[in-house]
């Protein structure tokens, strides 16, 4: 028998087409496989970040509504697990600020027999960074103290300041609009 | 006769594998097809749903639909005896539907003979608003509106603040008030 190279070439070749023909539905698929796993991650992590910016959106938004319920709801029995609870969503020189007066307030509410039953009339998100967020807020409240047991209904408009510290948005600044 | 050597062992096993490949990589693809319509569809749900946790409260979209809001609402709520009835026309052009009706039945029932008839000068200004709830078409507003007015009874101005929400309408492009209502 005579093998000669140039017949051994063609064979080789031959080899590799035939492998080729054999093997194409397999390298489609697999390109395929990697485009969509390609898409998947893309529209997941989209998905994801679409998913943090709502979740920032409504913690800053159910933040400035608890306090502001918080304020608008009093309880002289309770009143200082009440301020505690508010000063905990405070941050920075707002905190400070609130502290100075949280001993007066309380006083002031406990003396006064204030009571305040407080309802979220509205929230909405006015705007929103990374890291800071402004929240308007109405609300109505029906108070009552020692002058005037007969509850008088108040309703307010706020505006909240808000930032992100670490996971957590936190209050730096509240002001009645007036 | 040149001679190939072949290997009847790969010969026979190469069809079952790359048969057997192609079975296992169209099945990773259509977990992977599978996967990714189920992300596309809640990623639809996230975005397009008019929720308070719909993502776009803080989109170009929803500031412009603020922003609109803000100054249809300042020319909505401000007249004068002079203009209330002649300004009709263009201010239901930033309305729509039902509300547009009604919107035009209240002034021109309502509140442009009081006008006339008192002397009635209002100036709206919008002194705060926030977006409650958000799709792409729908926008929910809470605004915070200062009305300062004055009449043949009242020269000196008085000023009385209100709380909105207003709905707006994403109509071919445009942002109108589709609803409007004290809280």
């Amino acid at each position: 028998m005579v093998s000669s190279e140039p017949s051994l070439d063609v064979a080789a070749a031959n080899v590799w087409v035939r492998k080729l023909r054999e093997w194409w539905m397999v390298l489609v698929a697999a390109v395929v496989v990697i485009a969509l796993g390609v898409a998947c991650v893309l529209v997941g992590r989209h998905l994801s970040s679409v998913h943090e910016q709502q979740k920032a959106d409504t913690d800053a938004v159910q933040t400035a509504s608890d306090e502001v319920l918080g304020l608008i709801t009093l309880d002289p029995a309770h009143i200082k697990a009440e301020l505690a609870a508010l000063k905990a969503r405070t941050t920075g020189d707002f905190r400070q600020q609130f502290d100075g007066i949280l001993a007066t307030f309380a006083n002031t509410v406990a003396s006064e027999n204030i009571t305040a039953k407080g309802k979220i009339v509205d929230a909405g998100l006015s705007s929103l960074t990374p890291t800071t967020a402004t929240v308007v807020v109405a609300s109505t409240t029906k108070v009552t103290h020692k002058g005037a047991t007969t509850p008088q209904t108040r309703n307010y408009r706020m505006s909240i300041d808000l930032s992100l510290v670490g996971a957590n948005w936190l209050i730096t600044g509240m002001k009645f609009v007036a | 006769m040149s001679e190939i050597k072949v290997d009847p062992l790969t010969n026979a096993a190469a069809p079952n594998r790359h048969r057997a490949w192609a079975g296992i990589l169209l099945a990773i693809a259509l977990v992977l097809v599978l996967v990714l319509v189920g992300l596309l569809v809640a990623l639809r749900v996230k975005t397009h749903r008019a929720s308070p946790n719909a993502d776009d409260r803080a989109s170009a979209q929803t500031t412009a639909a603020m922003t609109t809001a803000n100054s249809s609402l300042a020319t909505l709520l401000s007249y004068t005896p002079q203009n209330v009835s002649q300004d009709l026309a263009s201010e239901t052009e930033l309305l729509t539907g039902q509300f547009k009706t009604d919107y035009t039945q209240l002034v021109t029932t309502v509140v442009a003979p009081s006008a006339i008839r008192g002397g009635v000068t209002t100036q709206a200004v919008v002194v705060g608003s926030g977006v409650v709830t958000a799709s792409a078409d729908t926008v929910t507003l809470i605004e915070f509106v200062d009305v300062s007015t004055t009449s043949k009874n009242l020269p000196e101005s008085r000023v009385s603040g209100s709380r909105l929400r207003v709905t707006m309408q994403n109509v071919d492009g445009h942002w109108l008030i589709s609803n409007l209502q004290p809280v």
